[in-house]
């Protein structure tokens, strides 16, 4: 009897079908991969699995038997585990009450804590999933917290666990470890379907593969039998190439510099003197995974933490102790990683939008007074020029998609023509042709002169941007190298805190072995 | 959903009027229909009918004296609604306009008590010194926030009380011993602020002749005082200064998302003191006014019994913090008071009806909105009641608390 | 006169002020803790207040006064649920719009049923008397505290002692903070955040409503238009203080009730009314100020120039 399976599920929404006819079987003990593009119909398709929507057609079989979820709890009874991209836990709770939550045990109503503990931990025990049963949530590093949200769907004797993108916030290393759990839970006879859109993630571990494109899918292989090129071609329509990188001249003098900074937050060190420099004319990629002092560092550099030791310096002016407008003023500028809550104002229109930061001097501003018709016409020309599709410069900007509303931002810094530009994540969550297009900005906007220092936990993003290319974990600088000299694996090692000269000698050594190429 | 503009569409004739037509079938008009038929039900429930009820409201707050008494009542009401729009269009929830009022008038009555025999000098210097209070006032919550961290929402509010209660001190020691109300001694004539056009002015005495003694005109020239155009220059500086100025521009997209703007360079503590400065240095400016140009002294309580504090935040927010807003609100709620005094003198009703309108209008038009009005970020803890699903949209992630990673962002 | 300071009567008018302020505070601390910032206490209260004094009058009977104070409770808490959590709009402005809402009816229907302005009070309406012990009524400062708990006193004790041992011990307490930290995870297993939201608001609405009968029932029965005064701020700010833990949540109300009875203790000594109305605002203020100045010390960092 088979694990799972779907039928004809079809959901439509105002603008777009976002499932159209989706098929789609999982054997008990396979393991499943669900790849496509953002904006393919994964998400949506996983929400109703898990009962969060519903569908407007279609069935769903599970075990056997027909099932309708109306909510989560439905999928949970019908024994589908969820494990999701941003972990659903509390941080104030311990770890076996992260994972009781919902269905504790004790009598009376009253919580019987060591029951729990017991219970969490022989859990553990079985699969092989080693967690701090006692410990609160809220310190503990990603990879374990990982287990936790699968130790939740394991308790609640899930058959069918659902891994979505579980690999955007571990080191390939730690991606290495979780297969290897994927495998385990897979030869004890539970089904595991994992979303992802990372090709050589498929070829590891997954049995099967279903590809979606725009909402239908496009292809249902076995992945023994198929090469990444087939997929990505069934992904994408076409065969997918590294974007052709503007040539350029040599780098100029600094516009960044970064001298020995450390920034201290609730009492943790999260940027540990870090020295790094972005010149005219050059992209600065930094990797490392989420969380490991990116954001601090970014935040620092744009005048929102006070450096604890070190200084900045921003075309030559040391801007230690200044605040983000009169770093702005020297030129700095910035696309920051959440694009709805500190990127744009989504009530406000694209007129608004676009006119902040310009708003201060001419042409918008003349002898104090504002000059609505040439804001108007500034945000026509913005528009026009990052080919931003919206129906008029007065729409709503939260209206927008992801792609549209990514790119008014990066019209509004970019159009700026600063001498720096710090990109945080500038193309998470956006359709495949707003990628292209971001990116095929950013080069443009190097080759003119520009200074980029692009942070991203998007390996391929940054390594085929990049110049030069830092690695960052525990918010230290772990190296900064040639673009031509980093692989995937060198940096995922430095990712993982292998310093530098360690990680070069694995990387010789797996190599002579005919280990993992780019 | 209807952005936030700023470039003017108005003039294109078809959408101006589009959006009467939006306006008038929209929320805000749902609401006042559906605060009415539930107080109408209210009232027969104690045995009115509504219909009389109303009809005297009407008739008693816009006809002949009482439409005067309704635009006498506006003034001030306007006034501290557009004091008050200063604050709450930045995204900050000034609570404390009762205490920055009341110490605007007490300052401004004790300089012109200070000053007899200055005339208009004298009372633009008492107002100013009423501005200088009222700013004070209003500040402070700021320098709190901003320094420190308790929200203004907290801090304006105590310090409310604490205005109320030292003015009221204040009060007791300036009271002359030989009277028997609680209040200061009353200013000098020539400190008053006049009527528009006195009875005794020769354009006075010629309207007084050509015009019946009803007529609205000649009640509204000789009724209303110079604090009418104050109020109406007030608003038409306010508008200015929402559009046309940077610093406006900057306090309305801090009030739209304040994250975003202190991202692109907006100095979110400046935007929090000016805005408490000038929203508490006009509503100072609006106490000022008041004792002038009203009582003539300050009595204890008096503030307090008009409402027009807390009446005048329900008046920003149904205007949804904008001044032409302000002043239709600010016309059909002080509409609505004159209109109570009116029910209680036929009826025997409680004028408190009319505050329950307001405050059911408030409560219908907010209510319809699904997407939460400008908010101020607590710094403690923003409480939010959200259960994370808006089922209208394509999710481009498996739904999920927006920032819910447990990982300490570095 | 600075033995009023320590005197047995100050502690015993301390813990008239604060049975009232401990069950209101009850009541937005567990909103606190599911997540909704209650900004309608204030409200509550008052509408307690007036229908604990109303139905004593009008059916001759304190415990029914009483019940009628919870249902107002739980009216005007209700509104709050439907336009917060509901229809999603704004906590803070539906809770500012409720308060006035409770302002303007209970003065309307103060003139309404009663014919009376301002402030009701018909001497032999039937209040809570406060209880007299016998054994433990003897004891210096203890008893003279004890003494002046009225029933709503005992039940203010026992709901603190109930929510402390409900948040930290149940199932539902468990479920309850967690929808406090984070509700979408909640909703992921199938626990469902509103409802959870909506039942604190309620049970703050019991609370408030009891609050509110001992305001207007306990001590002098009587009923004065806005006579919530403001403590529903106070309660709001405490919640905040103490972080919607209950023990610190008593002693940062207890602070607050120290000082309104001495304030209105020192008046038989020439101390202005106005000062004492005053202080308990003036003292909140200041702990306000102070505890968040002391929290900036103790994170050492130098706030960036904003």
């Amino acid at each position: 009897m088979r694990a799972l399976e779907l039928t004809g599920i079809t959901k439509r929404y105002p603008k777009v079908v976002a499932n159209d006819g989706i098929s789609l079987a999982v054997e008990q003990g396979e393991i499943h991969a669900l790849i496509g593009e953002n904006g393919a119909g994964k998400s949506t398709l996983v929400s109703i699995l898990y009962g969060f929507v519903q569908p407007d057609e279609g069935t769903i079989v599970v075990g056997g038997q027909r099932r309708d979820f109306k909510n989560p709890t439905d999928a949970i009874a019908a024994g589908l585990g969820m494990v999701f991209q941003n972990f659903n836990l509390f941080p104030e709770l311990t770890v076996a009450e992260n994972v009781v939550f919902g269905a504790e045990p004790g009598r009376l109503g009253i919580v019987d804590r060591r029951a729990a503990a017991a219970e969490v931990s022989a859990l553990a025990e079985r699969y092989g999933l080693q967690v701090p049963v006692g410990k609160r949530v809220e310190h503990l590093p990603v990879g374990v917290l990982q287990r936790v949200e699968i130790l939740k769907s394991l308790y609640r004797d899930a058959r069918i666990l659902i891994l979505d993108e579980p690999t955007g916030v571990l080191t390939p290393q730690e991606s290495e470890a979780l297969f290897a759990v994927m495998r385990s839970l897979a030869d004890a006879g539970k089904s595991i379907i994992f979303i992802t859109h990372k090709l050589d993630e498929v070829m590891a571990v997954a049995d099967r593969v279903t590809v979606l494109r725009d909402g239908r899918v496009t292809a249902s292989l076995v992945t023994a039998e198929t090469s990444p090129r087939e997929i990505s071609r069934h992904m994408t329509g076409r065969d997918v190439e590294l974007s052709q990188r503007l040539g350029r001249g040599e780098p100029g003098e600094p516009v960044l510099e970064v001298e020995g900074a450390t920034v201290e937050l609730d009492g943790r060190t999260a940027v540990d003197d870090v020295t790094l420099a972005v010149r005219r004319g050059e992209i600065v990629g930094v990797a490392g995974v989420a969380g490991n002092g990116q954001d601090a560092l970014a935040a620092a550099i744009g005048g929102h933490h006070a450096l604890r030791a070190g200084r900045i310096r921003i075309a030559g002016t040391d801007v230690t102790g200044l605040d983000n407008r009169r770093r702005r003023d020297l030129g700095f500028t910035h696309i920051p990683e959440d694009r709805h809550v500190v990127g744009s104002a989504p009530l406000g229109d694209a007129v608004l939008n676009l006119a902040v930061g310009y708003h201060r001097s001419a042409p918008l501003r003349v002898r104090g007074l504002l000059q609505p018709k040439r804001m108007v016409e500034h945000a026509e020309r913005l528009i026009r020029r990052f080919g931003v599709k919206i129906a008029g410069p007065a729409v709503a900007v939260g209206t927008l998609s992801g792609g549209n509303l990514q790119k008014i931002v990066v019209a509004r810094e970019l159009g700026h023509d600063a001498p720096l530009l710090v990109a945080e994540q500038p193309t998470r969550g956006v359709d495949i042709g707003a990628i292209e297009s971001i990116h095929g900005e950013l080069d443009e906007y190097r080759a003119r002169g520009g200074a980029v220092l692009l942070i991203s936990s998007e390996l391929s993003e940054v390594l085929n941007l990049s110049d030069r290319i830092a690695v960052m974990f525990e918010g230290r600088v772990m190296a900064v190298i040639p673009a031509a000299e980093a692989t995937a694996s060198l940096l995922g090692l430095m990712m993982a805190g292998v310093p530098y000269e360690a990680a070069l000698a694995e990387e010789a050594a797996s190599a002579a072995e005919g280990g993992t190429a780019r | 959903m209807t952005a936030v503009t700023t470039a003017g569409r108005r003039r294109d004739p078809a959408v101006l009027a589009r959006r009467v037509l939006a306006a008038l079938t929209g929320t805000v008009t749902v609401s006042i229909l559906a605060a009415l038929v539930a107080v109408g039900v209210l009232l027969v429930a104690i045995g009115q009918n509504p219909f009389d009820v109303y009809g005297a409201l009407v008739e008693g707050s816009l006809t002949g004296r009482g439409l005067v008494t309704t635009l006498q009542r506006s003034v001030p009401l306007v006034g501290l609604s557009i004091a008050l729009i200063y604050s709450f269009r930045a995204g900050v929830f000034n609570l404390g306009g009762q205490g920055q009022f009341l110490v605007g008038g007490l300052a401004s009555v004790v300089t012109a008590l200070a000053l007899p025999g200055t005339g208009i000098a004298g009372i633009v210097v008492a107002c100013a010194a009423g501005v200088a209070a009222g700013a004070a006032w209003g500040v402070v919550p700021g320098v709190i926030q901003v320094t420190l961290g308790p929200p203004v929402l907290v801090t304006s509010l105590l310090l409310n009380y604490i205005g109320i209660a030292g003015v009221s001190y204040v009060i007791s020691l300036l009271k002359p011993p030989a009277s028997s109300e609680q209040a200061t001694p009353t200013i000098a004539e020539d400190l008053k602020i006049g009527a528009l056009v006195p009875a005794q002015s020769d354009l006075g005495a010629a309207m007084g002749q050509a015009l019946e003694r009803n007529d609205v005109l000649l009640l509204a020239a000789r009724g209303l005082n110079w604090s009418f155009v104050v109020v109406i220059l007030l608003v038409v500086a306010t508008i200015l200064f929402n559009r046309r100025t940077a610093t406006g521009f900057e306090a309305g997209v801090t009030g739209l998302n304040g994250a975003f703007a202190r991202n692109v360079g907006i100095r979110g503590s400046r935007i929090v003191l000016t805005s408490l400065a000038i929203s508490g240095g006009l509503a100072g400016l609006i106490g000022a006014l008041v004792v002038l140009g009203t009582n003539y002294r300050l009595l204890d309580g008096q503030f307090e019994a008009t409402g027009y504090a807390m009446t005048a935040i329900l008046v920003v927010l149904l205007g949804r913090s904008s001044p032409v807003g302000a002043v239709l609100a600010g016309f059909f709620f002080s509409m609505l008071q004159v209109g109570g005094e009116e029910l209680n003198r036929t009826f025997a009703l409680s004028p408190a009806i009319a505050s329950i309108i307001q405050a059911l209008v408030i409560f219908f038009v907010v209510l319809r909105l699904g997407i939460p009005v400008v908010t101020q970020r607590l710094r403690k803890r923003a409480e939010a009641a959200a259960t994370g699903e808006r089922v209208e949209e394509v999710p481009d992630a498996v739904p999920g608390p927006r920032d819910n990673s447990t990982v300490k962002e570095g | 006169m600075l033995e009023i300071l320590i005197a047995p009567e100050t502690f015993a008018a301390l813990v008239r002020s604060l049975v009232p302020l401990l069950l209101l505070g009850l009541g937005g601390l567990i909103c606190h803790r599911v997540g909704v910032f209650n900004v309608s206490l204030e409200g509550i209260m008052l509408a307690g207040a007036f229908g604990g004094l109303a139905g004593s009058v009008l059916t001759g009977s304190a415990i029914a006064g009483v019940a009628i104070a919870i249902v107002s409770g739980v009216i005007v808490a209700s509104s709050l649920s439907f336009g917060g959590i509901v229809r999603g709009a704004d906590p803070i402005v539906i809770g500012i719009s409720v308060n006035l809402l409770v302002v303007g009816l209970t003065s309307f229907l103060l003139f309404a049923i009663f014919g009376v302005r301002g402030s009701l009070q018909q001497p032999g309406t039937d209040g809570l008397d406060a209880i007299r012990l016998p054994g433990l009524g003897e004891v210096p400062w203890l008893g003279s505290m004890l003494n002046s708990l009225t029933a709503l006193g005992y039940v203010a004790i026992l709901a603190t002692v109930a929510m402390q041992l409900y948040l930290s011990r149940t199932r539902s307490g468990l479920r309850l903070r967690g929808v406090g930290m984070r509700p979408g995870a909640a909703a992921t297993l199938g626990i469902s955040p509103s409802r959870y939201q909506t039942a604190a608001v309620l049970v703050s609405g019991v609370l408030g409503g009891l609050a509110g009968a001992q305001l207007s029932l306990g001590n002098v029965v009587l009923f004065t238009e806005n006579m919530s005064a403001g403590r529903g701020w106070i309660v709001v700010v405490a919640v905040l203080l103490a972080n919607g833990r209950v023990l610190p949540l008593v002693g940062v109300l207890a602070l607050f009730a120290y000082v309104d009875a001495v304030g209105i203790r020192l008046q038989s000594f020439g101390l202005p009314v106005q000062f004492a109305d005053a202080a308990p605002y003036v003292v909140t203020l200041i702990a306000l100020v102070a505890i968040a100045a002391l929290r900036r010390r103790r994170g050492g960092i130098a706030v960036a120039a904003a």
